[in-house]
C-alpha cells in the first residue's frame, strides 16, 4: 500500500480560518463535489489518449498503439475502450489534459504516489493531502472508498472511508459498545472509532460488493444525498505493466475499460447532483515512450489526466503539446509534462468548492508559481 | 522494558497462550529461537506441522507441471465443457499447494514457540514482497516464505538477497523473466521474427529502490538500466521451465546445475542473457550467471543498505517513534557483523526490550496475537492431519483463513504494491479497519478462549482506565471485544 | 511649384510612412503579447505574417469557444486595444495553454443495450413449460455469478427474482448485491480482474422481471453430479472476451 502519513500539522493553516468564511472563496460558496480516481501504478497516457497526428507516435511506438483509436481532433485520439467517456466528450461534459504530471521526475512508485496526493514537491515531505487541506480550508467533508484513509483526504476536518465488511455471521457493532472502546484510545484512534460510532458507514448492509465499480455506484448514491460527502476518492491499481501491457485489448485495455465503467457509473448514480460534480484521475507518473524488451512500458514522466462532470461546460484536450521526437522527451525517454498537473487539481478546487486560485496555491500547495487552467477546463 | 513477559512476548512475537509453557529466561530463549534450526522448537499440544505439507520447489513445480499436463490433456478433448471445467477445477484443487501454505502461516503463528523467528519471517516476507496469485506464483510464494527466507533468518543478508532475487516467484512477480538482453541471442532471433525483445527494469529498479541501497544512494537511471542488463537472463516463462528441465542435457550445458531444485533457484538461461560488462554504480560486473551474485552482494554490503534496513527493523518491532539511538545499535551490529542477520536480529531484540516506544501493531499480527493470548480455537487443530484450517464457528466450517486476511487488508498472497504493507500507524487507522477488528475480535470470542477479557487485562497489566472501561462491558463478548480492541493491545 | 509639389510629396510621403508606423506598431504589439503565450507569432518584426495572423486568430479562438475567427492586418488596432485592455489579463491566462476543441465525427454506437444481456446462443424448446425453476449462471472458472428462480413459458424465460454476485471475477470472491441493485450481466463479460457487473440507468432493463427470448432446439444437458436432483438443463453463453457461464436451470416445477 501506498505510505500515508498524519495530518495533525495541519492545525496551523487550519487556525488561518477561524474568520471563515474568508477571503479565499470568489464566489458565493457552491455545492460542487469532487471525486478523485488514483490510478495505481502508472497510466501510459500515449496509449490512453494517442496523439495520432503526431508522426513521431508511430516510429516510437511500433506495437502500443490502438489499431482503431477514436478520433478527438487532428491530433488526439482516444482509445476505444473508452467509449462511455467519449460520449460525455461529446457532450461537453469531460476534458483531457495531456502531458502533464505532479512535479516528480524521479521515476519511483512509492515516491510519486507520495507526491501526487501530498501535491508537496518533495516526497514524504507532509503528513496531509492536497484534497485534505483544501476540504479543511472549505470546511468539506469526504470519504474514501477504501479500507484504509489514503494521505490525499487527510487533514480535511472530517474524512472517512468506506469498505464494506465481508466476514460471515458478524454485524455491524453496536454503538454503545463502540463509544465503550472509544474510552480506551487517544488521539487519531480515537477520532477513528468516534466516526465509526457515529455510524458514518452507513449504507444498506447487504450491498458488500468492493469492486471499483461498485464502489463507485455506492459513492455516488452517497453523494448525491442532500448532506451527503462532498468528496470521495476511490483507487484502481494495477497500471504498473512493464510487461504485456496490450494495445487495442491487453491489460492497460482492460483497465481502460473499467475506468470507463467507473466514470459511467459514478454519473448514472449522481444523478442531478453531476452537474456539480467534477471528477478527475491522478497516477504517479507517464509511462517510456518506447516499449520496453517485453511489450510492456517502463516508468517515465508525463501522462495524461481525465477530467468528467457537470462542472465541465466545453469539451477539449488542453496540452502544450511538447512532441514526441527523441530531442524533445524528458530524458530523451519519456513525454515530458509541460502542464503541472496540481494546475488541474487546483482547477478542480476552485471549480468545486469556490476557492480562489491565489488562495489555494499558496495555502494548498504552498507554490504561488502554479498556473490557473480553469478557464481552460472550466471556462 | 518489558518486565511483563507476556508483554514482551507480544512486543516481539504473538504473546503467550494458556497452554504455552513460558520460558524461565526469556532472553535466552528468544536467542535459542535465533539459532536454532529449522523447524526450531516444534510445535506445542497440537502436534508437529505434517511433512507432507512442506512442499519442496521441487514437488511444487511437479505438482503444477501435472495440473497443467493434465489441463491440456483434458482441454483437447471431444466431452462437454461442463464436464471438462469439472475435472479441471478438481485437478486444480488437487495440485494447490498456497492453501496449505495460507494455514502453515496461521498455524505457526498462534501454535509455534519461535514466536520471535515468526515475526521476522513476516517481516522480511514484507520485506521481499511478492504477491498476486495468478495461477504460477501461487505455486511458489510459499516456497520463498518457507524455503528460503525462514530457512536463512540466521544467514548473511547477501544470502537472502541472492536467493529472494533469483527466486522464481520474485523473477515472476516483477517481470524479470521477460525482460531480455537487447544484445542476447534470442532478442537477435526475435527481431528476426519481427518481434520486439528487449529489457523491462521492473525488478532492476526496485531491487536497489525496496530491498537494498534506497533512493537516498542517488544512483542514477543508467545504474538501473545496467542492473536490469546483469538480471536480464533470469527466470523462464512457466511453460519452458519444465519443458527445459525435460530437456536436461541443454540445461546442463547452460547452467552447470544437475538438480531440479538447483535448476528452478538459479534459472539463468544464457541466450537471453546480455552479454559484455556493465557497470552499476562504479562497478563493473562480468557477462554470466556469476554477475548477479556479485551485484547482490555489492548492494548487500553497501552503506545504505545497511542504513534502509536498520530504520526499517527497528520502525517494525519499536515503532514508527524509534529514535536515532535505537536505530544506530542495529545499524553499527549490521556494519560489524557485515550483515551477519542472526546477530543483527539480537541487536534488535536487545533495543526492543529496552524502548519506551510502542509500536501499533499490524492487522494480522494483532489477530494472530488475539486468538493466541485468548486460548481461542480459531483454528482447528492439526493433529487429526487435512481437517484443519478453517475457522470454526460451532463447529461449522466458516471462512479460508486466506479470506480473513484480505478482510483485514493484511495478505502476504494478495496483489499488492511491491513496497509491501506499511509500517505507519496512520495507514490502518480508519473507521473501516477499526470496524474490522471489533468484527474479528467478535468472531474470536464465539470460538471459545480460555481467557476473559478481565484476565487478558490483568495478565498484560492493562491501564486502570482501560480496566475500568472492560468493567463497563456488557456481558462477557463485550468486555473481551474491549480488552483486544483496546489501545493496551493494539498497541505494545 | 516645385516647392509646394515636394511639400505634397513629402506630405505623401510622410502620410504613408505615419500610417505604416502606426500599423506596425499594433502588429508589434500583438507579437509581443503572443510571445508570452504558447501561440507562437514568429519574430517579433511589427511584420504581419502568416504566423502572426494564425497565432492571433487561435488565442481568439480558444478564448471565444473555439468560434473561428477571422482576424486579418486591417484589425491590428481593435485587437492591440483589447489586448491592452481591461481583458489582456485574462488573455494572457488563456494564452499559457492550448486547447485542442473535441470534433468527435465517428459514430461512437450505443453501449448499453438490451443485448447486452445476451443469452441468445441459448436455446429452449418451445414447448417447454415451467412455472418456476432456480437458476445459476455459473462462470467457467466455478464462481457462481448469479442466481434466482425464473418461469419459463412457451421457451420463453421469465425472471423473477434474481441476485447477482459483484466483485473481482478472478479472486473468486462471493459479494452478494441485493436485488434491488439494478444490476446485469454485460456483454463485457468477466475478463482478467475486470468485474461484470455494471449500472443499469432507468428504463434499460426492466426490473424486477427480466423477459429473454431462448431459441428453437433447447438440448438437455447431462445432470452434473453435484446437484442431487431435478436438473432441468444447461447451457454456455461466451462473452467478447471468451470468459464461460454456464447458464443452469434446475429444480423446475
Amino acid at each position: 500500500m501506498i505510505s500515508r502519513r498524519h495530518f495533525l500539522s495541519i492545525a496551523a493553516p487550519a487556525l488561518a480560518l477561524s474568520g471563515y468564511p474568508v477571503h479565499g472563496f470568489t464566489k458565493e460558496p457552491i455545492e460542487g463535489r469532487i471525486i478523485v480516481i488514483m490510478l495505481q501504478g502508472g497510466m501510459d497516457g500515449l496509449l490512453a489518449i494517442p496523439p495520432v497526428g503526431d508522426d513521431n507516435l508511430f516510429k516510437q511506438r511500433k506495437a502500443l498503439v490502438a489499431s482503431n483509436p477514436l478520433k478527438l481532433n487532428p491530433l488526439f485520439g482516444i482509445h476505444p475502450n473508452f467509449r462511455n467517456f467519449s460520449k460525455m466528450l461529446k457532450s461537453n461534459e469531460a476534458s483531457i489534459v495531456h502531458a502533464t504530471s505532479f512535479p516528480y521526475t524521479g521515476r519511483s512508485h512509492f515516491e510519486g504516489q507520495n507526491v501526487a496526493q501530498s501535491g508537496s514537491k518533495l516526497p514524504f515531505s507532509t503528513n496531509t493531502g492536497w484534497l485534505g487541506r483544501a476540504m479543511d480550508f472549505a470546511k468539506i467533508t469526504g470519504k474514501a472508498l477504501s479500507l484504509d484513509a489514503p494521505l490525499l483526504i487527510r487533514g480535511a476536518p472530517e474524512f472517512d472511508n468506506f469498505y464494506p465488511a465481508s466476514i460471515e455471521k458478524t454485524r455491524s457493532p453496536q454503538t454503545a459498545l463502540i463509544d465503550l472502546i472509544k474510552e480506551t484510545h487517544d488521539g487519531d484512534v480515537m477520532i477513528a472509532i468516534d466516526k465509526l460510532s457515529r455510524g458514518s458507514m452507513s449504507g444498506p448492509s447487504r450491498l458488500r460488493a468492493r469492486d471499483p465499480l461498485s464502489l463507485a455506484t455506492k459513492a455516488g448514491e452517497s453523494m448525491r444525498e442532500l448532506n451527503g460527502p462532498r468528496v470521495a476518492v476511490l483507487t484502481i491499481p494495477e497500471f504498473d505493466d512493464h510487461s504485456s501491457i496490450g494495445s487495442t485489448t491487453g491489460h492497460h485495455p482492460e483497465l481502460f475499460t473499467l475506468l470507463d465503467n467507473v466514470f459511467y457509473n459514478l454519473k448514472i448514480a449522481l444523478k442531478e447532483q453531476w452537474d456539480n460534480t467534477i471528477v478527475l484521475t491522478t497516477t504517479e507518473f507517464g509511462r517510456t515512450v518506447q516499449e520496453n524488451g517485453s511489450a510492456g512500458t517502463d516508468h517515465g514522466y508525463g501522462s495524461v489526466g481525465l477530467l468528467a462532470g457537470g462542472l465541465i461546460n466545453k469539451s477539449s484536450v488542453v496540452a502544450n503539446w511538447p512532441g514526441l521526437a527523441s530531442k524533445d522527451l524528458y530524458e530523451k525517454r519519456d513525454l515530458f509534462a509541460t502542464i503541472d498537473y496540481r494546475s488541474v487539481c487546483s482547477a478542480c478546487i476552485e471549480a468545486a468548492f469556490g476557492l480562489d486560485h491565489d488562495f489555494i496555491i499558496e495555502k494548498v500547495f504552498e507554490d504561488k508559481k502554479i498556473a490557473r487552467v480553469y478557464e481552460h477546463i472550466f471556462g | 522494558m518489558y518486565k511483563n513477559k507476556h508483554q514482551w512476548a507480544r512486543k516481539i512475537g504473538f504473546g503467550f497462550s494458556p497452554n504455552d509453557d513460558i520460558p524461565l529466561d526469556i532472553n535466552a530463549w528468544n536467542i535459542e529461537q535465533l539459532n536454532d534450526e529449522f523447524p526450531s522448537f516444534g510445535l506445542n499440544k497440537v502436534g508437529l506441522w505434517p511433512e507432507k505439507y512442506n512442499f519442496s520447489i521441487k514437488q511444487r513445480f511437479e505438482r503444477l507441471d501435472k495440473h497443467i499436463t493434465y489441463r491440456n490433456k483434458v482441454q483437447a478433448e471431444n466431452i462437454d465443457r461442463q464436464e471438462k471445467n469439472k475435472r479441471v477445477r478438481a485437478s486444480k484443487k488437487e495440485a494447490d499447494v498456497d492453501k496449505y501454505d495460507v494455514y502453515k502461516l496461521w498455524n505457526s503463528a498462534i501454535y509455534d514457540n519461535d514466536i520471535f523467528k515468526q515475526r521476522l519471517l513476516h517481516f522480511w516476507t514484507n520485506h521481499f514482497t511478492v504477491g498476486g496469485s495468478n495461477g504460477f506464483r501461487n505455486y511458489v510464494i510459499g516456497d520463498l516464505i518457507y524455503n528460503v527466507i525462514y530457512k536463512n533468518l540466521n544467514g548473511s543478508f547477501d544470502d537472502l538477497l541472492y536467493l529472494v532475487t533469483s527466486h522464481p516467484g520474485m523473477l515472476d512477480y516483477l517481470d524479470n523473466q521477460t525482460s531480455i538482453g537487447e544484445n542476447s541471442k534470442e532478442a537477435k532471433s526475435l527481431r528476426k521474427k519481427g518481434k520486439i525483445a528487449g529489457l523491462n527494469d521492473n525488478l532492476a529498479r526496485e531491487l536497489l529502490e525496496l530491498h537494498t541501497v534506497s533512493p537516498a544512494r542517488k544512483y542514477s537511471e543508467t545504474d538501473i538500466r545496467n542492473t536490469a542488463k546483469v538480471l536480464a537472463g533470469w527466470g523462464v516463462f512457466v511453460g519452458d521451465f519444465i519443458e527445459e528441465f525435460n530437456n536436461h542435457k541443454k540445461w546442463k550445458n547452460i547452467s552447470g546445475n544437475t538438480k531440479f531444485e538447483e535448476f528452478v533457484l538459479a534459472p539463468y538461461v544464457k541466450g537471453r542473457a546480455e552479454p559484455g560488462k556493465k557497470v552499476v554504480m562504479g562497478k563493473t560486473f562480468p557477462s554470466g550467471p556469476k554477475a548477479l551474485r556479485k551485484l547482490t552482494n555489492m548492494l548487500a554490503k553497501d552503506d545504505f543498505t545497511a542504513q534502509h534496513l536498520s530504520k526499517k527493523l527497528a520502525v517494525h518491532f519499536i515503532g514508527e517513534n524509534a529514535s536515532k539511538g535505537e536505530v544506530k545499535v542495529i545499524y553499527d551490529t549490521w556494519k560489524k557483523s557485515n550483515g551477519d542477520l542472526a546477530a543483527v536480529h539480537r541487536a534488535t531484540l536487545k533495543v526492543a526490550q529496552a524502548t519506551k516506544n510502542k509500536k501499533f501493531l499490524w492487522p494480522s499480527t494483532w489477530m494472530f496475537q488475539s486468538i493466541r493470548v485468548s486460548g481461542a480455537r480459531f483454528i482447528k487443530e492439526n493433529e487429526s492431519g487435512g481437517g484443519f484450517g478453517r475457522i470454526q464457528d460451532n463447529g461449522r466450517p466458516a471462512y479460508e483463513p486466506l479470506g480473513i486476511l484480505d478482510e483485514i487488508g493484511h495478505n502476504f498472497w494478495a496483489s499488492r504494491q511491491p513496497d509491501g504493507y506499511s509500517e505507519k500507524k496512520l495507514d490502518w487507522v480508519s473507521t473501516e479497519h477499526l470496524d474490522r477488528r471489533i468484527r474479528i475480535a467478535s468472531r474470536i470470542f464465539r470460538a471459545g478462549p480460555s481467557r476473559s477479557g478481565e484476565e487478558i487485562a490483568d495478565l498484560l497489566d492493562f491501564s486502570d482506565r482501560t480496566k475500568l472501561v472492560i468493567s463497563k462491558g456488557r456481558g462477557s463478548e463485550e468486555k473481551f471485544i474491549i480488552a483486544l480492541c483496546s489501545s493496551d493491545f493494539m498497541e505494545v | 511649384m516645385t516647392k509646394i509639389k515636394l511639400k505634397i510629396i513629402l506630405f505623401v510621403i510622410l502620410m504613408v510612412f505615419g500610417t505604416q508606423v502606426q500599423a506596425e506598431k499594433n502588429v508589434l504589439c500583438i507579437q509581443k503579447f503572443l510571445t508570452k503565450t504558447v501561440f507562437n507569432p514568429g519574430p517579433s518584426d511589427g511584420a504581419w505574417g502568416k504566423k502572426t495572423e494564425t497565432a492571433i486568430n487561435q488565442l481568439m479562438s480558444q478564448a471565444n469557444n473555439f468560434e473561428s475567427q477571422n482576424i486579418k492586418k486591417s484589425d491590428a488596432e481593435k485587437i492591440c486595444k483589447t489586448l491592452s485592455g481591461s481583458q489582456g489579463s485574462k488573455l494572457h491566462e488563456i494564452g499559457q495553454f492550448k486547447r485542442f476543441p473535441i470534433a468527435i465525427t465517428e459514430d461512437i454506437g450505443e453501449i448499453k443495450s438490451l443485448t447486452d444481456f445476451d443469452f441468445t446462443n441459448i436455446t429452449i424448446s418451445t414447448n417447454v413449460t415451467y412455472k418456476r425453476c432456480a437458476f445459476d449462471i455459473i462462470h467457467s472458472e466455478g464462481w457462481r455469478r448469479a442466481k434466482g428462480k425464473v418461469g419459463i413459458k412457451n421457451g420463453t424465460l421469465v425472471f423473477k427474482n434474481h441476485e447477482w454476485y459483484a466483485g473481482l471475477a478472478s479472486s473468486g470472491r462471493e459479494h452478494l448485491l441485493n436485488e434491488e441493485a439494478n444490476l446485469k450481466l454485460t456483454n463485457t463479460g468477466v475478463h482478467g480482474i475486470l468485474p461484470h457487473v455494471s449500472y443499469v440507468a432507468e428504463g434499460e432493463v426492466d426490473k424486477p422481471v427480466q423477459y429473454i427470448t431462448l431459441g428453437k432446439n433447447y438440448i438437455k444437458a447431462t445432470k452434473p453430479s453435484y446437484f442431487e436432483e431435478g436438473v432441468e438443463g444447461s447451457n454456455n453463453y461466451t462473452d467478447r472476451y471468451g470468459s464461460t457461464y454456464t447458464f443452469q436451470l434446475s429444480f423446475c416445477s
